[in-house]
């Protein structure tokens, strides 16, 4: 390359990068036509079923909007691609997933919302009313089977400082977490466990787990009454059963309504697991298939045999081979079974160490129960690393540098379950105590001692044999 | 700063870079074309689309120096969802520099300029056209048909325009002819 020549391109290539300057202006327009046609939208609005037009002072409410397909039918929830703005001068603040915090002062704000360039509006004002007591379980009237939950928005009653009317809104974010809920049977008054209501990160959910009726009460602190706890009035709620049929399935199945339990073994130390599917009964004669497992009531015969827990999530069972050759039965109900069941239970979900029955003619209880049979593994072959290096079964293996110490790790492989680190539970014969001794404090681990070459261990596991053979250098 | 810069502009930067090159004792120089279909991609963070152009050259090369003038015009639109984009057209200059002319398969260095017009329709949306002008950089490969050795096969990468937040990227295959 000429230096000469170079050094001319380096300056005419400076003086051309002297005059490049993006410009976000010019490019806004066509990359805000890329923004909603990324997300195939014409038009984007504020729901109103899904927004709050009044926020308490301190309160945050999460703001979601959606965006009209480009076909002009459909609409689908838009959460990328969105700016989120409030009017000029707001105390409140908006981040960028929509969360509007609410200031400490009342106020009227305007939220904007921008996908490229599709813009929609929503006046929200901020209030300063106190919050009363729950005035309404849900704002419209709720119907729910057993065996299923439901999002309920309680209705606050809110009194202004000012004398000016109440308010009635959905109870905010500060309170909704604060509502301890009673439910009780309506026909004799008693605690009831035929439902529970759960509030978690400002959603109240109303988990039905037997059919019959119940009177709900709210009781929460009062704003307006210096934070005194105050008791709502009764809300009468029915629990509908429509329940067909329930039945136990792989909680991987996906066709709920044709899934079967064909499969019923259980690899001991392994885990299956499974789901209660509900089919119930709609109002236009159909009927629909659902995962129940949450509020069904889960037994086992014999935790000798298996155990069983519910998933973080409760949304599936998760069955335990503990000793092979044995059998148990896992049963799951809904509804009022003959069992005892704790209140702390109905909350986590209940699993019992005894089967769950509904007693006979009870109609309003429906249980199903498979027997699983815990198989034990089937070892294939079990393979050895030393310090960290793979061996061949019978065949030396020559390190380049002699070690201080030699670990060896042995996995076994199975035809039914995951391979797994079994060097706990191997037996190992040291065949060259000349060159290696067993240390005392771990498994599987020997001293090299300063002479001799060769290493040889007879390693055991489950009558499965591995020859390791190493050649170490003087 | 916004710098607008029109076509006279850019032939004052050919006339200083023809300048500096042609200074120089010349062992070999030649006018040559080049036709070629090309695809240039236009990139934001939301999408990208790629719409086909024609890429016409014309250009002199003398030892390792090569000045070019580049006319493309639309060839296919190309769209995201119902957003159809095209570039009608792309007026550029290039500077390549090859610091190994007398090896087979060539690879060289690109610098110029380019003004890329984007026309783009999108539902309730009027029809808008707009250029983009700035600074353009990339790399070329080359190598000669052996039964036609002023005949070139090339490929090049150029990215025409780099903007805050839109970037234009073209590749072009096709052929360039020594007179």
């Amino acid at each position: 390359m000429n230096f000469k020549s170079a050094y001319r391109f380096l300056v005419c290539a400076f003086m051309l990068l002297l005059t490049a300057c993006g410009d976000a202006e010019k490019e806004a327009p066509l990359v805000d036509l890329f923004a909603a046609a990324s997300l195939d939208i014409i038009a984007i609005d504020f729901p109103a079923e899904a927004n709050e037009a009044i926020i308490s002072v301190d309160a945050f409410f999460d703001y979601t909007i959606e965006g009209l397909s480009s076909n002009g039918v459909d609409s689908v929830p838009v959460t990328s691609n969105v700016t989120w703005s409030l009017s000029d001068g707001a105390v409140s603040s908006i981040d960028e997933n929509g969360r509007l915090s609410a200031g400490s002062v009342a106020e009227q704000i305007t939220i904007t919302a921008t996908v490229g360039h599709l813009i929609d509006t929503f006046d929200v004002r901020i209030s300063a009313a106190k919050f009363d007591q729950v005035v309404m379980l849900n704002s419209t009237a709720l119907t729910i089977n057993m065996c299923t939950a439901q999002q309920i928005i309680p209705i606050g009653n809110y009194i202004n400082d000012d004398g000016s009317p109440d308010e009635r809104r959905p109870v905010d974010s500060r309170i909704i977490n604060t509502i301890k809920w009673l439910i009780r049977n309506a026909e004799d008054d008693t605690s009831s466990q035929r439902a529970f209501i759960k509030t978690e990160n400002n959603i109240a959910n109303l988990q039905a787990l037997q059919t019959g009726d119940v009177i709900i009460q709210a009781h929460a602190p009062s704003d307006s009454q210096d934070g005194m706890l105050v008791t709502s009035v009764d809300f009468n709620q029915t629990l509908d059963n429509n329940l067909n049929s329930i039945k136990i399935c792989r909680s991987t199945d996906t066709n709920l309504d044709t899934c079967t339990l064909t499969n019923k073994d259980v690899v001991e130390n392994n885990v299956v697991s499974l789901m209660a599917v509900g089919n119930y009964q709609q109002t236009d004669g159909s009927t629909s298939s659902q995962n129940i497992s949450a509020y069904s009531k889960w037994g086992t015969s014999n935790i000798a045999s298996a155990t069983i827990a519910f998933s973080a999530d409760l949304q599936q069972l998760n069955v335990t081979g503990k000793l092979n050759d044995t059998t148990t039965d896992v049963s799951v109900a809904c509804g009022n079974v003959e069992q005892n069941i704790a209140d702390a239970d109905i909350e986590i979900g209940v699993v019992l160490d005894v089967p769950v029955t509904c007693a006979n003619g009870n109609l309003n209880c429906l249980q199903k129960s498979e027997t699983m049979s815990v198989i034990s593994e089937v070892l294939t072959a079990i393979t050895v690393t030393a310090n960290g290096l793979a061996l061949e079964d019978s065949i030396a293996r020559v390190f380049t540098t002699r070690p201080a110490s030699i670990k060896l790790e042995v996995t076994a492989d199975f035809s039914n379950s995951p391979s797994r680190d079994v060097t706990e539970g191997a037996t190992y014969t040291n065949r060259s105590a000349e060159v290696i001794t067993k240390k005392t404090d771990t498994v599987g681990e020997y001293t090299v001692q300063s002479t001799g070459n060769n290493v040889e261990v007879f390693v055991e596991f489950q009558n499965q044999n591995f020859t390791v053979k190493i050649t170490l250098p003087n | 700063m916004v710098v607008k810069l029109r076509l006279k502009q850019l032939f004052l930067y050919a006339t200083l870079i023809s300048i500096a090159v042609f200074a120089a004792p010349a062992a070999y120089a030649g006018t040559y074309i080049v036709l070629a279909p090309a695809q240039i991609k236009i990139k934001t963070d939301p999408g990208s689309t790629k719409p086909s152009v024609i890429d016409f050259r014309i250009g002199y090369e003398i030892d390792e120096h090569k000045f070019e003038l580049a006319v493309m015009s639309s060839m296919n639109d190309d769209s995201l969802n119902e957003l159809v984009t095209d570039i009608p057209s792309v007026r550029s200059v290039f500077y390549r520099y090859n610091p190994d002319p007398r090896s087979s398969v060539k690879l060289e260095f690109i610098l110029g300029y380019s003004q890329v017009e984007i026309e783009s329709t999108y539902i309730n949306v009027p029809t808008s056209s707009e250029t983009f002008e700035g600074v353009s950089y990339g790399i070329g490969l080359e190598e000669a048909l052996q039964s036609i050795p002023q005949l070139k096969f090339k490929v090049d990468l150029i990215q025409m325009y780099k903007g805050d937040d839109l970037d234009l990227r073209l590749l072009s295959v096709g052929f360039r002819y020594e007179f």
